[in-house]
Parts: structure tokens; sequence; C-alpha cells
């Protein structure tokens, strides 16, 4: 194993002094793998299903939020398939009718998605957020807005729900966050309080609701996915491949410098150089996220 | 590593390259076509900088302009049509 990893990062006599990791026999292997990845992620039918390459997932994103109710000293909350495929139908019609709001352009609020799927609450809430590519900057998002950190750390809400949806956003594919949030209604609380009235409080980037219908809504813990997430693993493999070769690229450098090898090939400084200028634009580029 | 004067004027022009390029990529922040050509139009200029700097050197070897097109469009292709395009 040492000397696998030794012919493949450090320049010796074995592999002609360079790193066997950067001749071009495998930098003509990651090029087609590369080739192979854009056309199963990007060009097969497969590319419809899989959207962006993003490390966002609904399981870390319920974590991450009890993370941060569990630091405010907060009851943890309770995931709920109900608000879960109410947020998935939100995001999914927010991409069908070309809108990034709380409000659809007919007027449809997020509550009547939630009630659409049978969940009668006490109080509601929602958080929206697109573009991400980390599920911690989606919650570290909305933790650094007043609005949004008040959703996530009220103590009213028992019960949370989660959907990431990828599609097409104003012609550019986008990956939509919604996440809501509520309270079932209490049954005894309401008949305390018969001639309660319905009472929307609305912020500008979050919304909460009070309602006082009767029935109670069922509870649901959260279930391990069991289908494969290809997204996740095309950015695992991505990310991998990125420090497999930069790892080579630096080890190369080191032991050519401290050996004082002269070779003809490529200046690993100027590699080096190149892909994290790539990498700074591609962080300027997808840490655009945006919350509502 | 010492790195002479005329390296280091080359180093710097690819720096400023670099530089550019995260400018533009800001000025056009959200639109991914115009990220996608921008970052096309960087892998090229880093392709034709390595053949300017390796000429200077007298180190041009078509197994070396190989490197730098391999590493050049695996990294393009990785990092930008797999999560921007």
């Amino acid at each position: 194993m040492k000397k696998i990893i030794q012919y493949l990062f450090i320049p010796s006599q074995e592999n002609s002094h360079r790193a066997k990791a950067l001749h071009n026999d495998a930098l003509s292997l990651y090029l087609l793998f590369a080739v192979v990845m854009v056309l199963v992620f990007k060009v097969s039918p497969l590319s419809n299903i899989l959207g962006y390459a993003t490390d966002i997932t609904v399981d870390k994103l319920y974590q991450l939020t009890n993370q941060q109710r569990t630091q405010n000293n907060l009851p943890l909350l309770i995931y709920n398939d109900q608000l879960s495929r109410a947020a998935e139908q939100k995001a999914r019609d927010m991409f069908a009718n070309s809108y990034w709001s709380h409000y659809s352009p007919s007027g449809t609020s997020p509550w009547d998605f939630i009630t659409s799927q049978g969940y009668k609450y006490e109080f509601a809430g929602e958080n929206l957020a697109k573009n991400f590519i980390f599920s911690g900057n989606v919650v570290d998002a909305w933790m650094a807005s007043s609005t949004h950190r008040e959703n996530l750390l009220r103590g009213e809400f028992t019960e949370v729900g989660f959907a990431r949806v990828d599609g097409i956003l104003d012609g550019q594919e986008t990956t939509l966050i919604v996440q809501f949030f509520g309270k079932p209604a209490d049954t005894q609380n309401l008949l305390t309080l018969p001639t309660k009235k319905s009472e929307e409080v609305a912020a500008a980037a979050t919304a909460v609701f009070e309602n006082t219908n009767l029935s109670t809504p069922q509870k649901t813990v959260l279930k391990s996915k069991k289908f494969i997430d290809f997204s996740k693993i095309s950015f695992n493999v991505t990310v991998f491949l990125i420090l497999f070769i930069s790892i080579a690229l630096i080890s190369d450098l080191y032991m050519a410098s401290k050996l004082k090898l002269i070779r003809i090939h490529g200046k690993n400084l100027a590699h080096l150089i190149f892909l994290i200028t790539m990498l700074t634009g591609l962080y300027f580029f997808l840490s655009k996220g945006v919350i509502l | 590593m010492k790195i002479k004067a005329t390296t280091f004027l080359d180093y710097l022009i690819l720096s400023t390259g670099a530089i550019f390029l995260i400018f533009f990529l800001q000025l056009y922040q959200g639109e991914r076509i115009s990220s996608f050509l921008i970052l096309l139009s960087f892998v090229l200029f880093y392709i034709i900088w390595a053949f300017y700097h390796h000429t200077k050197d007298e180190s041009l070897h078509i197994k070396t302009m190989i490197e730098y097109i391999f590493i050049g469009f695996t990294f393009l292709l990785l990092l930008i049509v797999i999560f921007i395009i």
C-alpha cells in the first residue's frame, strides 16, 4: 500500500521522477472519467432525474435544524411526512408556475399546501432557499436572517418537513429547498377557545399561521431513504478526484523542489494556480444561494 | 524553490488572468452560460499561457502541452459542467 501511494504521489526512479498520478496516461483517464460523468449526469436520460450535484439532503437539513434548536435549549422537532409532502408540492408548484415567493402568482399560500396534505395545524411556518450546494450553508443562511432564525427557533413548532427539488426556474437549473414547520392543532386548547379566529402573521421573509381546526395530524418519524442518491455520488466522486489530483500536484511539487529535479513537464505551480482559480470561481458562483 | 524574474513575470500574467476570471464571474454571477464561457475562456488562456511560458523557457514539448490541455479540460468538465451547466 505504501509503495502504491509513493508510486502515485512521490517522484522517484520507478515513476520516471514524476508522480504517476500526474503522468499523461493518468491525466487522460481523468479526462475520460470527466467526459463519462458529463454524459451520464448531463446528457443521458438519467440527467432528467439527477439535477444538480449538491450535498444537500433532507436528512442533513433535519439534523442541522435540530442541532440549532438543541444549542438554543429548545425541544427537537419531529419529522413529519405530511409536511415534507406539502414542501415538495410547494417546490414543484414554484417550478411549474415560475415563481420564487411564499405566495404563488394565483394567490396560493404556503398553508394551502400544508392543509392539502391533510395536516391540520395550530401554527405553521415556511423557510425557502435556492441554489445552495451544502446543507450547512442553507441552515447558516437561515440562522443569519432574523426572520428565518425566528422560525427555526420558534418554541411553538413541534414538527418539521423538508423538500429538495431540482428543476428549471427562469430558464436556469435550480435547486429549491422548502422547509415547513408545524404544530398540530390541539383539540383541548381549541375547545377552550372556540371563538378564536384564524390569524396570519407574515413577515417579509417568513410567515406563521394560527388555525382553529379540530382534527389532529398523524405524526411520523424520519424514514431513512433507500434509493441511491446519484447527485451525492457524483458530488463526492468529483470532490474525491479533485482532492486526489491536488495532493499529487502538491506532493510532486514539494518533492521535486526538495530533490532539485529537472524535468520536462508542465509546471505544478501553474496547475495549482489554475485549480485554485477555478475552485474560487466556482465558490463565488455557487455561494450565491438565496433564502426567502 | 527559486523562481527567475522572467518566470515570476509569467506567473504574474497567469495570476492576473485568474483575477480577471474571478472579477468577470462576479460580474456575471448567476448567469450560467456567461459563467461557463468565462471559465472556458480561462482554460484557453491557461493553455496559451503554457505555450508562451514553455516556449520562453525553451521547454516546449508536445507532452507538456497535452498535460495542460488534459488538466484544463478535466477541471472544466468536472467543476463546471457537473455543477453549473
